[in-house]
């Protein structure tokens, strides 16, 4: 098992550094100056603007420029005063060691703000993972033990019908049906901003997680009910399932200990990349919903042509989706020792 | 049975009444018994016919411009008299702004899906063929960009570019390829080590030649069902971008923006919210469902019924 994820965390190695290549090219095209666009300052002399320049490595050419950026250039002394004697140290931590860069907007590093802010969309898109994937794996499993019933055939409809609404629509209609209308959910953002106590309010947070989640689960309720589906018919016509039969195991026995068992394994391997399009869900739920996650700093970032904050959110959500494909591989070989074995 | 029975039942199967059909004939035959699938494929085409169509119908049966504004008409509910589905907070007709928007939604999603299949399978085609270092690159280019959340490279394009249905396309089908390459590349991998490629090669075919000759028609099958089922995505896809404010931007309406106008006016206007959204779901709906139904006519191993 060690060396299975030993092989597949060196296949992540190439990725990471192909993210960060992207990132960096998209920062070296984008228009404006980096260094007058952090210093904000129009009294700035020429002198300090230059220093700045070079502390931050922006006068090398761009492979070095890149090489900063991924590992700092605070080890080496930099020639700040331009008389080509080094003499003090550069300003950048680099990537590799959590340095995003300087918000544009907000002054202040991309890294402490991302942080800020992770928790929540990590909580909106955990809880719609577990709701999706348990509801969904559920419904597909019932779906394939009642063949064509009309429990089937609402599932499959279901199914197609899940992946076609977009899910930021039904958010509307939800907050329409359920906020405007009967008032019985809070239309939007994480907690009660009237509760005056401060503490952790279990009940105002469920309620306020309600409808961001089930909007975001949506889709993969259908996804996963529809593979499960698929994955479960297939199991039950399996020899061993008629060999548990022929013992003279009941249907529910058969289904719940030999069926599922099996069925469910395959999922796993769908956790991974459902992983980014829930992250890309969540960008615009969070807007729907007025969640203070990542997408609503990456939104407003776009918007304020804020490049660090967004090429930073980017590295850290391609991270993040890398590590979910990661432990979804190897849930799935912990699951299936074929695969860990192979 | 005798012999002669037998003869003349062999006789009867080369006879000219039981035509063999070709690939093509029989997916049709079985298309054309899917009654579903003929359903959403009809419900697609009229409705590409309506908003393209949509300039004339304003003008002659509707007697409506798309940006007539006028104020004492805000928020008429559907069925005011000559606004079926109501006017919006500008008192803009809602029908033929939809219709409009359609317009705009529906060719973003065949321009984009048809761009990016073409790149998608070339790229696919040319890595999966000659393998190799080129092919460890375009590998090493796909697992890249697949491994950022779509929505995020979306978010890089538009801030770098100002979006407009133009460059939205372009956009879209630039990041769209990267499945359908994928897709491509596993199934030439197989292809190229049949006989027949063996054979065009052993007979001085060119490598261009039994790419497009022999394996691209073995594709296509794949390659029209991908299609659809891009062609529903970018639907999806372009209208949360236009509904960010990322996407075309107003006054020219998509079915996107119409819902980002339509969230600052609920208590008034339920159904601005509704139309746009239900129009996105129902064309999802049909290009998927078009695609399930190509798909099984166009596998030769679905059970003929």
């Amino acid at each position: 098992m060690s060396s299975y994820i030993f092989r597949r965390l060196l296949q992540g190695i190439p990725t990471f550094f192909g993210i960060t290549i992207l990132s960096f090219l998209l920062m070296l095209t984008a228009p404006g100056d980096p260094v007058s666009m952090i210093m904000f300052n129009p009294s700035a002399t020429p002198e300090a603007v230059a220093t700045m320049r070079r502390q931050l490595g922006l006068d090398q050419p761009p492979l070095t420029q890149y090489i900063y950026w991924l590992v700092g250039n605070d080890w080496a002394q930099i020639d700040s005063d331009g008389d080509g004697v080094g003499d003090s140290y550069g300003l950048r931590h680099g990537l590799l060691r959590g340095d995003l860069g300087q918000s544009l907007k907000h002054k202040r590093p991309v890294s402490e703000l991302i942080a800020e802010r992770i928790p929540a969309t990590l909580q909106l898109t955990v809880s719609a993972l577990i709701v999706g994937y348990g509801l969904g794996a559920l419904l597909g499993v019932l779906s394939a033990v009642y063949h064509r019933s009309w429990f089937d055939q609402s599932v499959r409809l279901l199914s197609v019908v899940g992946t076609a609404v977009p899910a930021f629509w039904l958010g509307l209609i939800f907050i329409i049906i359920f906020s405007v209308t009967l008032d019985w959910l809070p239309m939007s953002g994480m907690s009660d901003i009237t509760n005056r106590s401060g503490g952790f309010d279990l009940i105002a947070s469920l309620k306020h997680l309600i409808m961001p989640v089930s909007v975001l689960a949506l889709g993969i309720v259908a996804s996963v009910a529809r593979f499960t589906r698929t994955e479960m018919l297939e199991t039950l016509h399996q020899d061993f399932i008629r060999t548990a039969h022929a013992k003279g195991l009941n249907n529910r026995r058969v289904w719940w200990r030999h069926a599922i068992r099996n069925a469910l394994i395959p999922i796993a391997t769908f956790l991974g990349p459902e992983l980014g399009g829930l992250l890309g869900g969540a960008v615009i739920i969070e807007q729907v919903f007025g969640w203070p996650g990542m997408g609503r700093l990456v939104v407003n970032g776009v918007f304020q042509r804020d490049y660090p904050l967004v090429m930073g959110s980017v590295v850290v959500g391609a991270v993040l989706f890398i590590i979910g494909l990661l432990l979804s591989d190897m849930l799935y070989a912990w699951l299936d020792p074929r695969i860990r074995l192979s | 049975m005798t012999e002669t029975a037998l003869t003349t039942s062999i006789a009867k199967l080369d006879s000219p009444t039981s035509k063999s059909r070709t690939f093509w004939q029989d997916a049709l035959a079985h298309l054309r018994r899917d009654r579903l699938t003929i359903l959403a494929f009809s419900a697609l085409l009229l409705l590409t016919l309506v908003c393209l169509l949509a300039p004339p119908i304003a003008e002659n049966i509707l007697k409506i411009d798309p940006t007539d504004t006028s104020v004492p008409d805000r928020f008429l509910p559907p069925g005011s008299e000559g606004h079926f589905l109501g006017t919006d907070h500008l008192g803009r007709d809602a029908l033929i702004r939809l219709l409009y928007g359609g317009r705009i939604s529906l060719a973003i999603a065949y321009s984009a899906s048809l761009m990016s299949i073409l790149i998608g399978v070339s790229i696919g085609l040319v890595s999966g063929y000659y393998g190799g270092g080129l092919d460890d690159f375009i590998t090493w280019m796909i697992s890249t960009l697949s491994s950022i959340p779509t929505l995020f490279l979306l978010l890089i394009a538009a801030s770098l570019w100002t979006p407009s249905a133009e460059t939205l396309v372009l956009i879209l089908a630039a990041l769209g390829w990267i499945g359908t390459c994928r897709l491509v590349r596993g199934q030439v991998f197989s292809l190229k080590q049949r006989d027949y490629v063996l054979a065009a090669r052993a007979l001085g075919a060119s490598d261009f030649r039994i790419m497009f000759q022999h394996i691209f028609p073995n594709l296509l099958p794949i390659v029209i069902v991908t299609l659809t089922i891009v062609a529903g995505n970018l639907i999806l896809t372009e209208s949360g971008l236009s509904f960010l404010g990322l996407g075309v931007q107003p006054p020219t309406p998509t079915w996107g923006n119409m819902l980002t106008d339509s969230r600052s006016f609920f208590a008034k206007g339920t159904y601005l919210v509704v139309w746009p959204g239900l129009s996105i779901m129902l064309t999802v709906l049909c290009f998927y469902i078009v695609g399930d139904g190509l798909r099984d006519a166009l596998d030769p191993r679905t059970a003929r019924r």
